[in-house]
């Protein structure tokens, strides 16, 4: 039997939004006299709502996952009926009758529940492979890994070159250099098939201020060069830690075949990064002592796909992809809401950098971990600061985020689960009287 | 100089131009030391990303140094419930924000703690919101509110007058205008005077949108600004004086008006005869030297009389009653200077009088008696007249009475543009607009359009009923009766 999920705050509603355009058109749509027909049978809402063709859309949504099924032409997902549908609901939940939805939208509903109810045995340890996957060809894969690690020896050796070159040379004379050289370097790695590589090279201009920042970078990159020349000799998952550095695909079909851990999972808090035309939203789920990593990418201003809504608990099987410090994480099959996410102990500064540590003694191209930390105090300034008895770090987000936080805390001290990229915390959401309370994700450069 | 800066240097100049530095005999330098590659470039990137790396995993929090910011004081107001605050999200950014802030205000509740810089960026940027937001923000939003320079509109007590913007006196003193009349005009007394003249002017609009009759009392400081240096603020001084009706401005003019006008026959144009001796107080009063070129005629120093003497002064002065001001005013072409005059002193025996020749004039008709008000939009209604409607309904603050709203949605509905009969079809979306945020929120939703409802008039009488639903359900939550 599902739990039920307790219904959705009109601010956890808005961050399911798909961009703050969504947002907007849903609040504005929230209000009973715009639809006809609203009803909230159990386990899922639907609704009419009139837009400006002459049938009105036949808006749906499953509250286990949430999932959402709208007639309207939107490629957004959800819609904005599907919000105004819940903010709804958060808002006028006495406007909701009992009917049951028309054929169409019950078909759908019966068919997710029939597919989570096909799922929950492959939890006990016997995973289904995906359907309607034939087996790859083993030598067809064979050729074209062989194909691609010959393109990216061209690439790294240039790169090893190019470092070489660089440091041969001086770094003082690096910020003489004109910008072209940079990219034709990153686009040289590009063309290689490592884009993890030519990300990072993009990303040397932004050092050429602070010549000890430039040249840990240059070693981070050089680190590289010389962990894919001896990639023989590193183990399975020292392999699987340089691929993901290197920017290779995570193989979906295969993290997913090796089963994972079907449990309560926290969802602690969401951010948002954006790099060229690529936007990448980071979720973060936690259950006991694991620590999850959802990544969902975005390019030229798509919208994301439906996120786990943060300050939640969901039933979810999560699969880790290989790796001395396993964090990078993907969803299998469905998720299912069953309550607001429950408070935990944070550790103090000094234990969130002794875990950020080990973690990069395993894998040294880590970029960021993810913690529940506190009590801390904060203290407001340029830049802002969270204290505790071991000491204390820069802060960092929104001005909004931060602000809000102070808000909360009213100077008295807080848990907040944040992520620590070596160089600054950012708070993601905060426990605040018993429940996480959390911070919409704001685009970070 | 330590390995690492070791490394740096040479980095910078180059392995071409130096040689490797030793590492030092500690731990991380002998790790260093069996770093080794066959190129000196290759073994001191190794060797910068030995220390790149041990930095990163070896690093302590940064000692502490500040001392945390005094918690903010306990609210003595209770946050708004649940059932109230689950509104918010869906106001913020919207007209409705401005009633929820007052019916919170009413229900003697602050704003949910989460909302608070929502609600005070959305105040920084619309100065309306901000005398709204001041009695809802509670102890926790006033401590917040001294951590972003932004918000500095929004001062937490009276001491901090001489550190706050311009803005943020303003906000300071409307707030205090508020609680203490009495400690605002102290405020204003004791400021005032050494003030830049942006935030004179300021403070001086601010009195004047919540000038009292006992504010009589700021006379002097208000004669003294007649004289200011500033054209903005002498200009507002003299109106502020106008509106005291015993000021000695005012006395002043009406003695200037009781020499101007006689009286001999009340049935026929008043003889004006146009005074020629000096009159010391003339520039205070806003008037040019009446023995200087410049002197006004008698007819333009009656209209300027007749527009800037407080009513209640002119009255006293001949001993008329306002029938008859009204008459000199009409015998010599004056009638909009004294219009003027009532709406700005909002005197309501003078607009009654005034209704008579002007009878449609909607501003008189907001000061003159409600049920003059009253039948002219009874009128206004039967005859299905928007725009009437619209000049009659704009300025009266909502929510207006039930009758009135029912009255009004039902004559909205009534004439509703049709594809045969499409007249005032902006004015009729204007009405709606107005009815949806000023309307009050408890009536009767009227019936569907007719059939032949041009395309767009469902989707305005829908947006309309979808805002009243929701202002009913705000009423509802925040505990505030159908009254």
């Amino acid at each position: 039997m599902t739990p039920t999920p307790t219904p959705l705050t009109s601010d956890t509603v808005l961050a399911l939004a798909p961009d703050a355009a969504s947002a907007h058109a849903a609040r504005k749509l929230s209000t009973p006299g715009k639809w006809q027909n609203l009803n909230a049978p159990p386990g899922s809402l639907w609704g009419e709502c009139q837009g400006s063709g002459s049938t009105p859309y036949l808006t749906g949504v499953d509250l286990s996952g949430p999932a959402f099924k709208c007639s309207c032409p939107s490629r957004k997902f959800p819609c904005k009926h599907a919000l105004a549908l819940l903010l709804l609901r958060a808002s006028h939940a006495e406007t909701f009758g009992q009917a049951a939805p028309p054929g169409t939208l019950q078909t759908w509903l019966d068919g997710r529940a029939a597919r989570a109810t096909a799922e929950r045995p492959a939890a006990d340890g016997n995973p289904a492979t995906p359907a309607g996957n034939a087996a790859p060809d083993p030598a067809a894969q064979a050729r074209r890994r062989a194909a691609r690690e010959k393109k990216v020896n061209l690439g790294l050796n240039a790169l090893h070159t190019f470092l070489n070159d660089l440091i041969r040379d001086g770094l003082a004379h690096a910020p003489t250099r004109p910008y072209s050289d940079w990219d034709t370097q990153a686009a040289r790695l590009v063309d290689a098939q490592a884009p993890g590589a030519a990300r990072l090279v993009r990303q040397i201009p932004d050092h050429l201020h602070d010549p000890a920042a430039l040249l840990a970078h240059l070693a981070r990159l050089y680190l590289l060069t010389e962990a894919w020349a001896h990639r023989d000799t590193l183990s399975g998952t020292e392999q699987a830690d340089l691929r993901a550095a290197l920017g290779f695909p995570l193989d979906s079909a295969s993290v997913l075949s090796g089963g994972g851990i079907r449990a309560h999972w926290q969802v602690m808090g969401q951010s948002v990064t954006e790099e060229d035309t690529m936007s990448t939203r980071r979720t973060w789920l936690v259950s006991g002592d694991h620590t999850a990593l959802l990544l969902d990418f975005s390019a030229a201003g798509r919208p994301f796909p439906p996120a786990l809504p943060p300050g939640a608990e969901v039933q979810a099987e999560v699969c880790f992809a290989p790796g001395t410090f396993p964090q990078r994480a993907l969803l299998n099959g469905e998720t299912a809401a069953t309550g607001p996410a429950r408070p935990a102990d944070g550790l103090t500064l000094d234990a969130l950098l002794d875990r950020h540590g080990a973690a990069l003694a395993l894998n040294p191209w880590l970029e960021r971990t993810a913690h529940l930390t506190g009590p801390l105090h904060l203290l407001p300034g340029d830049p802002w600061h969270a204290q505790d008895s071991t000491g204390r770090l820069p802060l960092t987000g929104s001005g909004r985020t931060l602000h809000t936080l102070l808000a909360l805390s009213g100077g008295h001290p807080v848990t907040v689960y944040a992520e620590w990229n070596g160089e600054t915390l950012t708070p993601l959401s905060v426990q605040q009287g018993g429940t996480l309370h959390p911070f919409r994700p704001t685009v970070n450069a | 100089m330590n390995d690492h800066d070791a490394l740096l240097a040479l980095a910078l100049i180059g392995t071409a131009r130096g040689t490797l530095p030793t590492p030092s005999t500690d731990a991380p330098g002998q790790a260093a030391a069996q770093i080794t590659r066959p190129d000196a470039e290759g073994t001191l990137l190794a060797r910068a990303a030995l220390h790149a790396l041990t930095h990163a995993a070896g690093r302590t929090p940064d000692p502490a140094s500040d001392a945390p910011p005094a918690p903010a004081p306990a609210d003595t107001l209770p946050e708004a419930p649940e059932r109230a605050a689950r509104h918010l999200p869906l106001v913020l950014g919207t007209p409705l924000l401005s009633e929820w802030l007052t019916l919170c205000a009413h229900a003697g509740w602050r704003v949910p703690t989460a909302h608070l810089p929502e609600l005070l960026d959305a105040a920084r940027n619309d100065s309306r919101l901000r005398h709204l937001l001041t009695p809802v923000l509670g102890e926790r939003g006033r401590w917040l509110a001294q951590f972003n320079p932004d918000w500095s509109f929004m001062p937490p007590d009276e001491d901090t007058w001489d550190t706050a913007t311009d803005a943020g006196r303003e906000t300071l003193w409307r707030s205090v205008r508020e609680r203490d009349p009495h400690a605002a005009r102290d405020l204003l007394n004791q400021h005032l005077s050494s003030e830049r003249a942006a935030s004179r002017k300021r403070l001086l609009i601010a009195l004047l949108d919540t000038l009292a009759p006992d504010d009589h009392t700021l006379e002097p400081l208000l004669d003294a600004l007649t004289t200011d240096r500033s054209d903005d603020v002498r200009t507002l001084a003299r109106m502020t004086l106008h509106r005291l009706s015993r000021s000695a401005q005012n006395a002043r003019n009406a003695a200037r008006f009781a020499a101007l006008v006689s009286l001999e026959n009340p049935g026929l144009p008043g003889r004006l005869t146009r005074p020629t001796g000096p009159d010391e107080h003339a520039t205070r009063d806003g008037l040019p030297d009446p023995t200087s070129k410049d002197a006004l005629s008698a007819a333009a120093l009656l209209e300027h009389l007749l527009e800037h003497t407080h009513p209640d002064a002119l009255l006293a002065a001949l001993n008329i009653p306002p029938a008859t001001l009204v008459n000199i005013a009409r015998q010599h072409d004056h009638l909009p200077a004294l219009v003027q005059n009532a709406v700005n002193t909002s005197h309501p025996a003078l607009a009654a009088a005034l209704l008579h020749d002007l009878p449609t004039h909607p501003f008189l008709l907001q000061i003159g008696p409600p049920e003059t008000l009253a039948a002219a939009q009874k009128q206004a209604l039967q005859d299905r007249d928007p725009e009437r409607l619209l000049a009659l309904l704009g300025p009266q603050p909502g929510p207006w009475p039930p009758d009135l709203s029912a009255d009004l949605l039902t004559t909205l509905h009534a004439t509703c543009p049709t594809r045969h009969h499409a007249t005032h079809t902006y004015r009729w979306e204007q009405l709606a607009e107005l009815a949806a945020t000023h309307a009050h929120p408890h009536i009767p939703h009227p019936g569907p359009l007719p059939d032949d409802a041009t395309e767009w008039a469902p989707q305005t009488m829908n947006k309309l009923q979808a805002t009243l639903d929701l202002r009913q359900q705000l009423w509802t939550d925040f505990g505030k009766g159908r009254g």
